[in-house]
């Protein structure tokens, strides 16, 4: 698009705008007028230098690498997903612990159970074992034709096999 | 030695910022585009990598002498000086974007510019496109101040000459032979 006349920068149109002290030396020293434009003239320097500004300079090609702005964010995002899972984890195991004598009370019981309900087989091993800590051959021997019995439950507990025996049922 | 991220963004940043003006001071220099613009990249891939942009005082004027160094030290490289041919101004490649999309002007301002002995070049690149101080472009020249403010002054002179129409040559050519 051709720009319109009246907005055309020209030497004369900057001449006609410098002031008047400036007009006149121009005219006394004609053979002098380059020199002066060039040092003395600064408000046409300033407006010539300012249309030169309108011209703006391409923007160069971006940059080949990975833009940097995005890793600190990727790292955030990284440390912030971890440390929600570390969280909810902490939340968990926090609420699990919380219920009291759900979770300790029924090993206690099978504990107990398994100790009734599964006497100790007779092995290699714990023949082997019997004779290296028996005090003599007869003891260790004793000990394992008539193992000792299972250790009492405390008071409050009561065996269901006792229980179940107490109970006479009539065929 | 690799930059914190927050080196890099600044770096890039920079770029964004002062990328346009560097790349014209460039091809200033080098008179071919794709010389400049592989100087300036060159120059901020360096800058990424070591990351010794903290140091500089003043980055803006740092980076012009990055660049200036560069494209230095490549022309030794390609063992030549070449310098900037007139003709490029009838390339296809532009350097500015004209006013009012008026690229016959922005023809003229390129043609302008390659004609220009180098020094003034650089001095009226860096001065209004550059935005740099006469003290910043003594510095990156190693120039005394008056010096770049006499260059530049001439350089205007110039552009001004072979840009903008004479008074006499804006009359009507056939208007004495009508007479």
């Amino acid at each position: 698009m051709p720009i319109p006349e009246d907005k055309r920068l020209t030497n004369e149109r900057l001449s006609n705008e410098r002031p008047d002290h400036d007009r006149i030396d121009d005219q006394r020293m004609d053979d002098q007028r380059i020199s002066d434009h060039q040092f003395d003239a600064e408000p046409i320097d300033e407006k010539f230098a300012a249309h030169l500004k309108e011209f703006r300079p391409l923007a160069p090609q971006p940059l080949p690498v990975e833009s940097r702005a995005l890793v600190p964010r990727r790292w955030f995002v990284v440390a912030a997903r971890a440390a929600a899972a570390a969280a909810i984890f902490a939340v968990a195991v926090l609420a699990f612990r919380a219920r009291p004598g759900r979770v300790t009370q029924p090993f206690e019981n099978f504990a107990v159970a398994d100790r009734l309900l599964k006497p100790k087989s007779l092995t290699m091993r714990t023949a082997n074992a019997l004779l290296a800590t028996a005090p003599s051959f007869k003891d260790a021997i004793d000990e394992m034709a008539f193992p000792p019995k299972p250790a009492p439950l405390p008071a409050d507990k009561h065996s269901a096999l006792a229980e179940l025996s107490k109970e006479k049922t009539k065929l | 030695m690799h930059p914190n991220p927050t080196d890099a963004a600044e770096i890039e940043s920079l770029y964004r910022q002062h990328g346009a003006a560097l790349l014209l001071f460039a091809a200033a220099i080098t008179g071919e585009r794709s010389r400049a613009q592989d100087a300036l990249h060159h120059v901020f891939l360096k800058l990424i990598e070591d990351g010794n942009l903290r140091r500089a005082l003043d980055k803006k004027a740092y980076l012009f002498a990055c660049v200036r160094n560069a494209i230095l030290n490549e022309a030794k490289i390609r063992n030549r000086h070449t310098p900037l041919d007139p003709d490029s101004a009838r390339s296809t490649s532009t350097w500015f974007t004209p006013p009012d999309r008026d690229y016959a002007a922005e023809h003229n301002l390129r043609h302008a510019l390659s004609i220009l002995p180098r020094d003034q070049r650089a001095v009226i690149v860096l001065h209004i496109w550059g935005e740099l101080t006469f003290a910043q472009i003594a510095d990156l020249l190693e120039i005394s101040a008056n010096t770049a403010a006499s260059r530049y002054r001439y350089a205007l002179a110039k552009l001004r000459e072979t840009m903008l129409p004479a008074p006499n040559t804006k009359e009507d050519p056939c208007a004495n032979s009508r007479g």
